[in-house]
């Protein structure tokens, strides 16, 4: 892992390393707008391409928080052009690593004993950086376990980061400043839950004792004795992410088998637990050659609210779509359509919402579904870009959507975008009553 | 010995608890049921107390990292990180009274105020026997005239640390935690090997094998 010298940490440092970032970006603009008076065709794939370059250098070498927004844009590749977003799920692997002396003073901090005396073997070498961390080896009686260990300082740095973040993202993803609050205040809330590690062992711990039940589904240990606000410890987990899983060639059989597990594990802490593991990027799962899938890291959990669940999945539901009288209730309750909204309005973003509803939804309108349709894909990302570029949907005054449905989306992206990438063909369990009638009865 | 730990816990205690010196040595002495000739065959001042106060933060701190059984296999830019984190657990238990003997309030009153001459004198012991160690390993670069500053260097860094120490306000002091980190990393990067160095060396070559 290639270490960074140093990391801007003051408020100022930060500021001007976005404000680098801007200067950057308003020449690529200049770049771009001077080769269309040529070239008039040009399309704006290269300067998505060379903003996306600047901004995730730039956010990159800010670490902590920032780095968590590039990961959760990233993820949101219906809110990004495909240029950002690639070059953003890059994000997900670097950070700098923590020099020995202070994984020590950590372990001293929280339990009065080195790593030295806790375990019968401590790498100081961190294997793996997360997000806010790093990843290092140990072993105790025999057993290899991972011990997470959290950067100083992150929880502080977590609302001024996002206060800084705050104006690229209205850039970025083309949102009204009201709508911005309101995301950034539910992405703030998650950032500070995933600072706490002992929330994140609480989690960890409840969510696979409940998810025991799930076929090919394997889960860590955790030692809460040996864990704290800033260190993790678990066992070891053995696999391969997705991309290097990938290069082994799994058969389809595998690969259908893990895609049902992953499947099966969503549907049942959204539809069941009501609670969900809301960071399905990649880096959080690890596979298996037989065909099992791990799953770590729960430092991102969304609880589901009861009244925003009935609402949000009752859509998903064809019956419920052609009645216009109820669907238009509901799309004033997730607050898709406002009351300020003119007759027109109300018509054009109905459809509009329907259609996308309509196409995130298929899925769940078969008994099978093979997520390796780039097809479907396809339609997806370019029915996000069409929204992006609708002018009616940029310049409404209202906040179009449910903080809540920031995180959901993300997890149902996540999902797909993994299970695309797996081209795995799954079994899509759901609950019964998000199906119609004239579906069911034929299923 | 046992007499100076006494003698040493006492003033402590009576500084922490009053927030001032006692009032003069004949009633400190009293108070310990000592007679002030005993007392000055230990001390002869009570800034001579606060001296070797000090002096015992940097043995504890020293003796405590180099117990550290991976501390021989740090590198020594790890080793001065290792003092530097002990240091300020060391003299987390001790804040109050850091704070009393006023480093901190303003940084040039800390470099050459009196408490801490001991405790100096030793850490540049300390910090010249890393830069040679350094210098073996080299993560450090001699530099002509430079390198004699090196240690006068670390010390100011270690003021640096000190102060900011202090006016830490966040919990647990993670800040500090980070500004140590940057900072170490800095003056590593500094006497380390840096393109200037090359830049003069290529001159210097150039310079030698100059036409006629």
């Amino acid at each position: 892992m290639k270490s960074q010298t140093s990391i801007p940490t003051t408020k100022v440092e930060r500021a001007s390393q976005f404000v680098k970032t801007g200067i950057k970006i308003g020449g690529n603009y200049l770049k771009h707008y001077s080769r269309k008076l040529v070239n008039p065709d040009l399309s704006r794939d290269e300067l998505h391409e060379d903003n996306a370059g600047d901004i995730y250098e730039s956010l990159s070498q800010l670490k902590g928080s920032a780095l968590k927004v590039a990961q959760m844009m990233s993820m949101d590749k219906n809110l990004l052009p495909k240029a950002y977003s690639e070059r953003f799920t890059m994000a997900q692997y670097s950070a700098p690593p923590l020099s020995g002396p202070l994984v020590v003073k950590t372990f001293v901090k929280y339990f009065g004993k080195s790593p030295g005396q806790l375990f019968d073997r401590f790498g100081l070498e961190a294997v793996n950086a997360a997000s806010i961390g790093q990843v290092h080896e140990a072993w105790l009686d025999g057993k290899k376990l991972a011990v997470k260990v959290q950067y100083p300082g992150v929880a502080d740095s977590v609302t001024s980061d996002l206060r800084m973040v705050r104006p690229f993202a209205i850039q970025l993803l083309n949102l009204n400043e009201r709508d911005i609050d309101r995301y950034m205040a539910e992405v703030g809330t998650k950032l500070l839950e995933e600072t706490d590690y002992k929330l994140e062992l609480e989690r960890s711990v409840a969510i696979s004792e409940a998810c025991a039940g799930i076929d090919n589904l394997v889960f860590t240990r955790y030692y809460p004795e040996l864990s704290g606000p800033r260190i993790l410890t678990m066992d070891w987990m053995e696999g391969k992410h997705l991309k290097e899983f990938l290069k082994t060639n799994p058969s389809q059989a595998i690969r259908n088998r893990i895609g049902q597990a992953m499947w099966d594990f969503y549907d049942f802490q959204i539809h069941t637990l009501k609670t969900v593991h809301a960071d399905p990027h990649p880096g959080n799962f690890l596979m298996q050659d037989d065909g099992r899938l791990g799953v770590i890291d729960f430092g991102c959990v969304k609880v589901i609210p009861e009244a925003y669940y009935e609402k949000y999945f009752s859509l998903i539901n064809p019956d419920l779509m052609a009645d216009e009288v109820r669907s238009t209730r509901i799309f004033y309750e997730l607050e898709f359509i406002v009351a300020e909204d003119s007759p027109e309005e109300i018509r054009f973003f109905s459809e509009l919402f329907k259609t996308m509803i309509n196409l995130l939804g298929k899925p769940f309108h078969h008994r099978r579904f093979d997520f390796a349709d780039d097809a479907y894909f396809q339609s997806i990302y370019e029915f996000s870009d069409k929204l992006s570029k609708v002018k009616e949907l940029r310049e409404s005054k209202s906040a179009r959507g449910s903080q809540h449905s920031l995180y959901i989306n993300r997890t149902y992206f996540g999902l797909y975008s993994i299970l695309n990438e797996l081209r795995a063909e799954v079994t899509t369990h759901k609950p019964a009553w998000l199906t119609a009638q004239a579906i069911s009865e034929s299923l | 010995m046992e007499q100076e730990e006494q003698i040493r816990k006492a003033y402590v205690e009576h500084v922490l608890e009053n927030g001032t010196r006692p009032p003069s040595v004949y009633a400190f002495a009293k108070k310990l049921a000592l007679t002030e000739e005993a007392f000055y065959g230990s001390y002869n001042s009570f800034d001579a107390i606060e001296k070797d106060v000090w002096k015992g933060f940097f043995d504890t701190t020293l003796a405590k990292a180099e117990g550290e059984e991976v501390y021989a296999r740090y590198s020594v830019r790890e080793k001065l990180l290792s003092f530097y984190y002990t240091l300020v657990e060391v003299l987390k238990a001790n804040r109050s009274f850091v704070i009393f003997t006023r480093v901190g309030s303003d940084p040039r009153a800390v470099a050459t105020s009196r408490p801490l001459a001991a405790f100096k004198g030793a850490f540049l012991t300390y910090a010249r026997e890393l830069l040679a160690e350094g210098t073996e390993s080299r993560e450090v670069v001699p530099r002509l005239f430079l390198s004699d500053r090196y240690p006068d260097g670390l010390w100011m860094q270690l003021m640096f640390v000190l102060n900011f120490w202090i006016r830490d306000d966040s919990k647990g002091f993670e800040k500090t935690d980070a500004a140590i980190e940057k900072a170490v990393n800095t003056s590593f990067e500094l006497i380390g090997r840096l393109p200037v160095d090359a830049v003069v060396d290529f001159a210097k070559f150039i310079y030698q094998n100059r036409p006629n």
